[in-house]
């Protein structure tokens, strides 16, 4: 104490007046995110809005000229590939990311996988569109939503790993420890008590990887392409896709209606996105309780 | 009175990888008694408990020498069953560890695991070892609420419910009060005492009260080594090595 | 916290030991004033006591608060207990100080005894005084070999004590008239016998501090 007063003391002033700086700068950077996210969604809005009428959502797409013409196909078309892209990604890579997590800890194989994972997750996702194109359609002899499919799983695989892998490492070391105390054997502790502990970090992961595919427009172009009819040959025929059809009509087509129903699609592709993400937040968001 | 011994540990060393943790731990833990394990951190007090039940083999890294016996064999041979082992030696650990499910899953889980029996049975498993723990009262209406929902002392007492309903003999505990209140404490420190007829209990603590109040044995660690082992009351009145006396009256260091 | 306890406890020490300096001073006067009959000195001891039995209660206290602030185990423990328990022997033997000083003013009133009546306390007295002082060192060296020795003397006292006893026999038969002032002897020699046995209570005490043995209610060795 006494040492103390004779020491001269700091002004505050600095120390005040370089914390209300970086509040502000970081008050700044949020507003900028948030007012690109604001023009995002209003431009949007102000092009496709007039498109959103319930036949556009209820009927297929047509060739320009003919009445009535939506993007029912391409949003079932979406849906399909996604979730077909899900059904074959999603087990592998949990079981993937477990592994990572509970037995590869010190693992030169682990190390690997988890590099190339990495590297996967790195790789433009046109890439694979092409890898897809090689090993499916061309020997195939045809585009399909199922090359589609293939393509957006490959991109998710890595995704889905990695965020098991970090929401399994976040259990902690003692609720492990705890169920092989009971006598549980590794799997089962694994499965049945890491997991379950972890399991809203498992479906965030899978929920946001899935919000990712549905907006994947480049390896669709050279696996599933378009078509303006509904995915009913979806192993054999080219399948439509929101993103695609959004590219093919707002870049390829010289038609103002074909514009404003481009912009249209954008919209319902960017609200069923947000809605995912917010929706994943809140029903964790409540979980934690 | 002669007591039986449950647990006897001999010549006993343990490496976290290269580097040794315990050296030549010999140790006798006497049935249905409590056993206080206490010593500076870092003395390998907790260390030396992770090898009753062989929970350190989690680790790959981690490896012990010598001999562990209970009753008279020895736990640390390859032959071991530890899913048996981990059956009759029952841990409880610093931090309440409650699984991500209801407070009636959570006893129920070793149960399944271990027993085949009807669901009525279950039940009243159940409710004994919920009893046992003291926590009945407060959960008989909340059973099928989520165990994380307790308080730090509640869920402490559950784990302690859960490792009961598995019927081990010998339950180990890793500083079982040291992140929970006084109050709490107090609750678990009783029920360490009347658990005692029925199991033989071996305790970590660095409350070295704690370990005065409740145990029967003290063993002191010291750097790994075992310096002192007595009846409890003796190790607080007269202990006989200076590391000792210095550690219990604190003036260590 | 643990610097703060081993300072609280040396000041304990520090005043008991000022206690039994004092109560041994108390005795001697006591002693002396029975010898040359000085009533006045016997009536100072005997005013003195008073404080000596308030320091004995501020002593108590302060092991009361120790042992709950600080919940001592081991040896700290054994010297608080043991700090407790001799404070309340000196306070005893600070009593029989008193008894002593009263036995002054009992015996002035008396009509003084013919020369081969009196009593010699001479030797008991040395050997008493010697024990108590060493007492006063093996409770400030914690001297475990002193308090043996102290001990031993202790049968020296009880022996010199029969004597005294048979000799107050045969004077009560010789001088029936003086049984008055034989009895205040009898008691006299009684008090030191029994500051003896305090002194003995003391040194086992601090033995018991020392190396946590009790050796009480036992045969020596």
């Amino acid at each position: 104490m006494n040492n103390c007063s004779t020491l001269k003391r700091r002004s505050p002033i600095f120390r005040k007046f370089s914390n209300i700086v970086m509040n502000c700068f970081c008050l700044l950077s949020i507003t900028l995110a948030l007012f690109a996210m604001y023009s995002i969604l209003v431009t949007v809005w102000q092009h496709g809005s007039d498109a959103l009428t319930w036949e556009f959502l209820t009927e297929p797409s047509k060739p320009y000229g003919e009445e009535n013409a939506g993007i029912a196909n391409a949003l079932l078309g979406t849906l399909y590939m996604s979730l077909g892209a899900a059904l074959m990604a999603v087990i592998p890579a949990m079981a993937a990311g477990i592994w990572l997590a509970e037995f590869g800890k010190n693992n030169k194989i682990a190390t690997i996988l988890r590099f190339c994972g990495n590297v996967l997750m790195g790789i433009p996702s046109i890439i694979i569109g092409l890898f897809v194109y090689v090993l499916i359609v061309i020997p195939a002899g045809h585009f399909s939503g199922w090359a589609g499919a293939i393509a957006l799983s490959i991109i998710m695989f890595p995704v889905i790993m990695r965020t098991t892998e970090d929401s399994i490492n976040m259990v902690p070391d003692t609720l492990r420890e705890s169920a092989l105390a009971l006598g549980m054997t590794r799997m089962r502790a694994t499965l049945s008590i890491v997991s379950r502990s972890a399991k809203n970090g498992l479906i965030t992961g899978v929920l946001l990887s899935l919000a990712r595919v549905s907006g994947e427009t480049a390896p669709l172009l050279f696996t599933a392409l378009f078509a303006d009819v509904y995915p009913n040959h979806f192993f054999e025929q080219p399948t439509a896709s929101i993103p695609v059809l959004i590219n093919e009509y707002t870049n390829n087509s010289p038609f103002e209606a074909m514009h404003n129903m481009g912009w249209g699609a954008a919209l319902v592709i960017a609200l069923v996105i947000l809605a995912i993400n917010i929706l994943t937040r809140i029903i964790f968001h409540e979980n934690k309780h | 009175m002669k007591t039986n011994i449950k647990i006897s540990a001999r010549n006993l060393n343990f490496y976290y990888g290269k580097h040794q943790a315990l050296f030549e731990n010999n140790l006798d833990i006497p049935e249905k008694k409590i056993t206080a394990i206490i010593g500076p951190s870092g003395c390998g007090k907790s260390t030396h408990l992770r090898i009753y039940n062989r929970i350190f083999n989690l680790y790959g890294d981690q490896r012990a020498e010598g001999e562990v016996l209970l009753d008279g064999a020895n736990i640390l041979s390859p032959s071991t069953d530890i899913l048996e082992l981990r059956h009759r030696v029952g841990m409880i650990f610093q931090k309440p560890t409650p699984f991500p499910m209801s407070i009636y899953d959570n006893v129920a889980y070793p149960l399944k695991l271990h027993y085949k029996m009807s669901k009525s049975e279950t039940e009243a498993r159940v409710e004994q070892a919920l009893r046992h723990a003291y926590l009945w009262e407060e959960v008989k209406d909340k059973l099928n609420s989520s165990g994380m929902a307790l308080s730090g002392g509640q869920q402490q007492r559950l784990c302690i419910a859960r490792a009961l309903a598995a019927e081990p003999e010998v339950l180990l505990m890793d500083e079982p009060t040291s992140a929970i209140d006084p109050i709490a404490t107090h609750h678990i420190e009783e029920l360490t005492m009347e658990l005692k007829q029925k199991l033989t209990i071996v305790m970590v603590t660095h409350n070295m009260q704690q370990a005065s109040r409740i145990s029967d044995y003290t063993a002191f660690f010291y750097k790994g080594q075992i310096v002192e082992v007595g009846e409890t009351a003796r190790i607080f009145t007269n202990p006989t090595h200076q590391q000792t006396e210095d550690y219990i009256t604190g003036r260590f260091g | 916290m643990k610097a703060h306890f081993a300072i609280e406890l040396e000041n304990i020490l520090q005043r008991t030991r000022v206690q039994g300096t004092r109560i041994a001073e108390a005795i001697e006067r006591a002693l002396s004033s029975f010898r040359e009959g000085d009533t006045t000195r016997a009536e100072e001891v005997i005013q003195a006591d008073k404080f000596i039995d308030q320091e004995e209660i501020r002593i108590e206290e302060e092991c009361l608060k120790l042992l709950a602030l600080y919940q001592p185990v081991a040896s700290d423990l054994r010297t608080l207990i043991s700090v407790l328990k001799i404070n309340t022997t000196l306070e005893r033997m600070a009593d029989f100080g008193c008894h002593m000083a009263e036995r002054t003013i009992n015996t002035a009133r008396l009509p003084q005894p013919a020369n081969d009546a009196v009593f010699d306390f001479v030797p008991m007295q040395k050997t008493v005084l010697s024990m108590i002082h060493d007492t006063l060192t093996v409770i400030t060296r914690s001297d475990v070999d002193l308090a043996y020795s102290v001990i031993e003397r202790d049968n020296t006292v009880d022996s010199m004590r029969r004597e005294h006893r048979t000799r107050v026999q045969t004077t009560l038969h010789q001088y029936p008239n003086h049984a008055e002032y034989c009895l205040e002897c009898h008691g006299l020699a009684r008090d030191l016998e029994r500051t003896a046995d305090l002194c003995t209570d003391i040194c086992e005490h601090i033995i018991y501090m020392r190396t946590a043995r009790i050796i009480r209610h036992q045969e020596p060795h």
